[in-house]
């Protein structure tokens, strides 16, 4: 019987919070695919890989208005928490800088529209029921991310998140030097 | 050279904000950040349109390109909107003339560097990302090809 060749892609799990890890050549083969999740989901996987890209290149004044410039830390904080809140279940969000050099992610779901601002060492998190409501919380990336994560999760995860694999999605996020 | 455009602004009139990112479009859409002043200020920069000549609405807005930013739209919007929602707009000819600002009359503080957000700038700036996503019902939206 001719062995098959192993194809998988084993990762280390990347730091959350922290520098972002080198990639090596393994994490250059094929992307795996993305077994449990559509096609669209996959696009908005991409989509989100491609705002944070294009983010990385805005100089300051992008917005023409005198906006500050994104540090890369921002950067790197908003993808690693977006990464682990789609690795929890959460659907992408779509993704803005704004303004003041912070990065928001946005959810509009059926249940309602929740908002993440993430800065160098700060969030803020504020989700509008469509039934009526807010949900609020605040904090220190380093100290309450953790606590918070499963808040938010509570109010914009939909998916089983077994089916949001953290690995394949991180993949697609380096592919696209994010 | 003396402006002749009236200073007291109707509700009916329409003012104009230009789009210099693709940052605030999203698949044919604007996005509510478009409506979002930077933290520190009241200040979101219109030009009353309705009393300009269209080549001078265009001149001013392609003044505010330069080689990071490109002119990619322009939002136009009634006063009666804004006001309706809770904001205002404020003729501010000392930058030129046709030029106004919206304000939404409360500031949301800026954030200092490292701290946590303080609860009642968490609840600002929600309140302004309201304002804003309140907005996006009421504009229209001229693309402008690159």
């Amino acid at each position: 019987m001719q062995a098959t060749p192993d194809r998988s892609i084993s990762f280390a799990t990347p730091p959350i919070f922290g520098a972002p890890t080198s990639v090596t050549s393994q994490e250059r083969a094929p992307a795996p695919v993305l077994q449990s999740r559509s096609a669209f989901a996959n696009r908005d996987i991409l989509n989100l890989a491609e705002s944070f890209h294009a983010i990385e290149s805005l100089k300051p004044n992008w917005d023409g208005y005198g906006a500050e410039r994104i540090l890369p830390i921002i950067r790197v904080n908003a993808r690693a928490i977006a990464l682990r809140l789609m690795g929890m279940g959460a659907p992408a969000p779509e993704v803005t800088p704004t303004p003041d050099g912070t990065i928001e992610l946005e959810w509009d779901l059926p249940s309602g529209r929740a908002h993440l601002e993430i800065g160098a060492t700060t969030f803020s998190f504020v989700m509008h029921m469509r039934a009526g409501g807010k949900a609020l919380t605040a904090g220190s990336i380093n100290a309450d991310m953790t606590r918070a994560a499963s808040f938010i999760c509570t109010q914009i995860c939909q998916a089983d998140p077994a089916t949001n694999s953290f690995t394949a999605i991180d993949w697609i996020f380096r592919a696209h030097g994010v | 050279m003396a402006c002749d455009i009236p200073e007291q602004i109707e509700a009916a009139e329409r003012v104009t904000r230009a789009i210099l990112t693709p940052m605030h479009v999203k698949r044919g859409a604007i996005k509510a950040m478009a409506f979002r002043p930077k933290r520190g200020s009241d200040d979101l920069s219109v030009m009353r349109s309705d009393h300009m000549a269209q080549e001078d609405v265009m001149a001013h807005a392609k003044d505010l390109e330069s080689p990071v930013n490109k002119l990619h739209a322009l939002v136009s919007v009634s006063v009666g909107d804004v006001r309706s929602g809770g904001g205002d707009v404020i003729d501010s000819r000392s930058e030129f003339c046709g030029h106004a600002h919206i304000s939404q009359g409360f500031v949301v503080p800026p954030d200092p560097d490292g701290a946590p957000p303080e609860a009642t700038d968490l609840v600002l700036l929600d309140k302004m990302t309201q304002r804003a996503q309140a907005l996006l019902d009421k504009i229209s939206v001229d693309f402008l090809a690159s």
